[in-house]
């Protein structure tokens, strides 16, 4: 793992306000509340894991704890389990939908 | 046209919470259709995915579309209520969400279940301030009634309107400000202050018995069945307050018919109070449950009159005593006065003049010219609604089908149904298998026997459309802006076009004329 990668996995993300997550039957997804309504394809649509993650995302929890709390919760390799953390981490940060972290050791 | 038989099947869903048996004539697409008409899409695909029934296959995915678009948009119309909230919040003005943004983040488990047209607020004090507030944040000024003021969202999110009072003839059911203020609550979405759940219902029954006479959508009469069966009720405390705002009979009223759409349950209590006359009409109409589901039409007036029984001169007054001018002019000498004038047009069955103030709902600009008629490219769900909170809606045409009577571009003002009967000759908002259209009625009361279909038809075009029942016919119009002298009511061109529907038709060899009228 890189040492940006480490360095990632040490921060503790936040939701931002601007970004609403719903459960909507079988999908979860985002949707932006800036800018114009009915944008459809500004939602996000997130898989189970990736929205267990969005709803841990409190700016308290690091990346590494809440890699911890989806291997408990779900049957995957940590790994795995990292790669797609900083994968949605990172889609996150592009879609301005996560807020500015505070760094943990 | 919707079978009623697809909205007695949405209706069985939203009073059973589950799905009714797919009668076999009716075919899964006039289910999803009814089910957007009334507002119950989410609804309907949440039932779908928890019983799988083999039928819904085909619409599954449509419903699926519908409800992510559902969800942003009534999101992002929320999200306007609460920004406008914050407006008025920053200049020291009081205001509460009212009705749809309110219910869609409590008794909903998801916004998106509960579609609304445009999302409310009302101010507890310095309305005008408020209304300061909203147009120096970029909201335009579209709308004015005697109750609200409605205004176009910089950002494109739809329309806001500013209450002074919940339903019109503002003072008719007293508002208790303080109260309100004092018993909100914390909201827990993007709003930050609620109604209590007391005065969330009645605001909802005030709006379904006063405002639109018992005739609400589906959707809109889940609201009553959930904040009975989600919310924790102080029915005592509902009851003081209902009383206090004079208002046990809309309360009852609502409840009432509530019960017997979609079987919400109230306590008997909250059911009594119901005037004599409209106990009566009730028990005669409550068999037929779809009579107070849109686009049933309400008998609006008589309705009024029978809520308000034993204060009718107060109604009338309040009626035409609006709380300002067109011109914004306060004084009680000025309201009489522009009351006086206005009975005396309504009485002698001339429209209103249209005033250089905006007293109509303008809902936007055209779109692009449509190729085969003048289209409306709005929600039915949205000019229903304002047709009933206003009293006039405002549209500018597309299309040149009617043309010259009707002109590509022109402003035009409509006047609901329910307020003036659509007659032979008019320009009417209607309801056919394309979408709303505006034609001209050429075959409508006072020719038409009471029962009967009736037709429209472009005026620059060569057939007649497809029959339509009256309930289809939502809106006439009653003036052109700018245009004065034009008088948008031609009975003799409309003959003249029925005539020529006829032979273009009888010329077709398709069916004899007569027929057509059947």
């Amino acid at each position: 793992m890189s040492r940006a990668a480490r360095d990632r996995l040490g921060e503790a993300w936040s939701r931002s306000p601007r970004m609403v997550g719903r459960r909507i039957g079988d999908e979860y997804v985002l949707v932006p509340l800036a800018g114009r309504g009915a944008d459809l394809d500004s939602i996000l649509n997130l898989n189970r894991v990736a929205a267990f993650v969005w709803e841990q995302l409190d700016g308290a929890c690091t990346g590494t704890q809440l890699v911890e709390a989806v291997l408990k919760r779900f049957d995957v390799e940590r790994e795995r389990a990292e790669q797609d953390y900083l994968e949605l981490i990172g889609t996150l940060v592009e879609l301005d939908a996560v807020q500015p972290p505070s760094k943990r050791g | 046209m919707l079978p009623s038989k697809a909205r007695a099947f949405v209706r069985d869903l939203a009073a059973r919470g589950s799905l009714p048996a797919l009668p076999q004539d009716l075919s899964a697409d006039r289910v999803l259709e009814a089910s957007r008409e009334q507002g119950l899409a989410s609804f309907l695909l949440a039932a779908v995915e928890a019983e799988r029934p083999a039928w819904a296959a085909p619409i599954e995915a449509a419903l699926t579309a519908e409800r992510r678009a559902l969800l942003v948009r009534t999101l992002g119309q929320v999200g306007l209520a609460a920004r406008s909230l914050e407006l008025l919040d920053a200049r020291g003005i009081r205001a509460l969400p009212l009705k749809g943004c309110v219910l869609a983040e409590t008794v909903y488990g998801v916004e998106a279940d509960r579609p609304m047209s445009d999302v409310d607020m009302l101010a507890l004090e310095r309305f005008a301030d408020g209304v300061v507030a909203l147009r120096e944040a970029g909201f335009t000024e579209v709308a004015r009634g005697d109750h609200a003021w409605a205004f176009r969202d910089p950002a494109g999110h739809g329309i806001v309107e500013l209450h002074r009072s919940v339903v019109s003839a503002p003072g008719l059911f007293p508002l208790d400000r303080e109260g309100l203020w004092e018993r909100r609550r914390a909201g827990r979405g993007q709003l930050r202050a609620l109604p209590s759940p007391e005065d969330l219902l009645l605001q909802l029954a005030l709006h379904a018995a006063f405002q639109h006479g018992l005739v609400l959508s589906l959707v809109q009469w889940l609201d009553f069945r959930l904040v009975l069966e989600r919310e924790t009720l102080d029915v005592p405390r509902l009851l003081r307050l209902a009383t206090a705002a004079r208002a046990r009979a809309p309360l009852a009223a609502a409840l009432v018919v509530a019960e017997a759409v979609v079987g919400a349950k109230a306590q008997p209590p909250l059911l009594e109070g119901l005037p004599r006359g409209m106990a009566r009409r009730l028990e005669l109409l409550l068999a037929t449950p779809l009579a107070f589901v849109a686009p049933a039409e309400p008998d609006l007036a008589r309705v009024r009159l029978e809520l308000l029984a034993g204060r009718r001169l107060e109604l009338v007054w309040r009626t035409l005593v609006l709380p300002e001018t067109p011109e914004g002019d306060e004084r009680l000498v000025s309201r009489v006065a522009f009351a006086f004038a206005r009975g005396f047009r309504l009485a002698r069955g001339h429209a209103p003049a249209p005033a250089a103030a905006p007293v109509v709902h303008d809902l936007g600009e055209p779109t692009a010219p449509a190729a085969e008629g003048v289209e409306v490219p709005f929600g039915e769900e949205l000019l229903r609604d304002c047709l009933a909170s206003f009293p006039h809606v405002r549209l500018t045409v597309t299309g040149r089908c009617m043309e010259p009577a009707i002109v590509h571009g022109e402003k035009v003002h409509l006047e609901s149904a329910s307020r003036r009967r659509p007659r032979l000759g008019d320009v009417v908002l209607a309801r056919q298998k394309e979408g709303l259209r505006l034609h001209r009625l050429v075959f409508g009361p006072p020719l038409a026997p009471p029962g009967s279909r009736w037709r429209t038809k472009a005026d620059r075009g060569l057939l007649l459309d497809p029959p339509i029942d009256a309930r289809d016919v939502l809106a006439s119009i009653v003036s052109v802006e700018g245009r004065p002298a034009a008088r948008p009511r031609r009975a003799l061109m409309a003959l003249v076009s029925l005539a020529r529907g006829l032979a273009a038709r009888a010329r077709g060899g398709v069916r004899r004329g007569a027929e057509a009228l059947t």
